[in-house]
């Protein structure tokens, strides 16, 4: 354990002290994940699935914000539907539309849920994203991750009908469309895995607000006993279909990852160094600020000052907001 | 020689500016109610569009059987539920968004109380060294 903690308080030096590095370098890694794994679920075909756009394309999304990643992944979907044909394209156009202009203008911060939660749903931890979300975020992230799972359910549609025959008239596109829209709208596994996914995050929020010892650990298994759980039932209830082992497997393994990823990521407070330049009347300052870790002596002098671990020290505003 | 105090008050107010200090100081230049109808004149355009266009999918999805059974049904009832429907979402929207919008704001005034407190200090602070 004493090994575990040496090993998590080096991590967050070594953040502190290298952030700009470390936020390149997760960034690129991130947008590479997004982008190839994109690629694959629509079989691996196409300009946007190969190797060299992927790279290229997250070699200069690593120096942008995380949320341009999610507006680019976004648009490879797109992309990707145009080799399935136009009509795909359009379908998967107006509903991402319609998810931005419902949900995601509202909660911006969160819109990288819009890509995890698919991601997560097909690699079989579903319940990991809306366990994440309500540990670090608020209620209303349950409008990001609710659109992540209808992305999931659009992109199951898209690639089952790709084989659909190909169509040469409009007429054929839109009665193509038709079908590709009813399948979609009909999908009655959607609305369950949405409430289960929103449930979650709401419980888990709930739990972790609690003032308890291990509320964290506690909210984590509670998320993934209430996912699995409000799944089974609501797929009962609207009459999907449930592989039934693997909810169970899967939100146990999401309970598991989000324990290690709390203890090693959550728990701990990961302020990145700043690099600053102003200037006054006499000096121009070029400033490296680096954070302390001495959660006692802050906690202390917050308790004197309130004022001082909030508002034009950068912190506070947007923490449990 | 600089003054390591003054760093420190300018350092912090500057991660401040770079960080939520941003879009708080964004918000100074409006009044409460500017800004209040401002998210709510956007959130009714974009719950309409919205709307609409779910209504559209909707409708491309059931085409066949609103073709084969649009002379059977009574438009006017089924267009009173979609009007109810639309009323009733932009309600839930508009009152979200208010309520949004004005926490937003009294949390930015806040902090910009403090920001505009340190900033005035550093300001006068030097005038009582001089003197």
């Amino acid at each position: 354990m004493e090994t575990l903690n040496a090993f998590r308080e080096r991590l967050r030096a070594f953040y502190a002290e290298y952030t700009v590095y470390v936020d390149i370098l997760g960034k690129f890694i991130l947008a590479f994940v997004c982008l190839y794994w994109i690629g694959q679920v629509f079989g691996g075909r196409g300009v946007l699935a190969n190797i060299f756009v992927v790279v290229f394309v997250s070699l200069i999304l690593s120096l942008m914000p995380v949320r341009t990643t999610t507006i680019v992944s976004s648009l490879f979907i797109i992309g990707h539907s145009l080799s399935i044909g136009l009509d795909a394209a359009a379908l998967t156009g107006v509903v991402l539309l319609i998810l931005v202009l419902l949900f995601l203008i509202y909660v911006p911060d969160d819109a990288h849920a819009l890509i995890f939660m698919p991601m997560a749903m097909f690699f079989g931890i579903p319940a990991l994203v809306p366990i994440a979300w309500g540990l670090r975020r608020r209620p209303a992230s349950i409008l990001a991750v609710g659109s992540g799972v209808v992305v999931y359910h659009l992109l199951g549609v898209l690639v089952k009908c790709a084989d659909l025959p190909p169509v040469e008239s409009m007429s054929g596109y839109v009665e193509r469309l038709a079908t590709i829209a009813g399948r979609f709208i009909g999908n009655t596994n959607m609305a369950a895995d949405a409430m289960a996914a929103c449930l979650t995050l709401i419980i888990v929020y709930a739990i972790r607000n609690l003032d308890a010892d291990y509320v964290f650990e506690a909210a984590i298994v509670c998320g993934a006993a209430v996912y699995a759980a409000v799944l089974f039932f609501a797929n009962t209830a609207v009459g999907g279909s449930l592989n039934v082992f693997g909810t169970v497997f899967g939100s146990v393994l999401s309970a598991v990852i989000m324990l290690a990823v709390n203890y090693f990521f959550f728990r701990l407070d990961y302020k990145s160094s700043e690099r600053l330049v102003f200037e006054d009347d006499k000096y121009y300052y070029y400033v490296k600020a680096i954070p302390k870790f001495d959660p006692l002596a802050r906690a202390a002098k917050e308790e004197e000052d309130p004022a001082a671990g909030a508002g034009p020290d950068g912190e506070g505003g947007e923490e449990g907001q | 020689m600089p003054d390591e105090m003054r760093i420190i008050t300018m350092t912090r107010l500057a991660i401040y500016e770079k960080g939520i200090g941003k879009e708080d100081l964004r918000l100074r230049q409006f009044s409460r109610a500017d800004y209040t109808a401002l998210a709510l004149i956007r959130t009714f355009i974009f719950t309409t569009i919205g709307y609409g266009m779910v209504l559209g999918l909707i409708v491309l999805g059931n085409m066949e059987y609103l073709l084969a059974n649009i002379d059977k049904m009574d438009l006017l009832y089924v267009g009173s539920l979609l009007l109810i429907g639309y009323v009733v979402l932009l309600a839930v929207y508009l009152i979200a968004a208010y309520i949004a919008a004005a926490v937003r704001y009294r949390r930015a005034r806040h902090n910009i109380g403090g920001y505009t407190a340190r900033l005035r200090k550093l300001r006068t602070d030097p005038e009582k060294k001089e003197t």
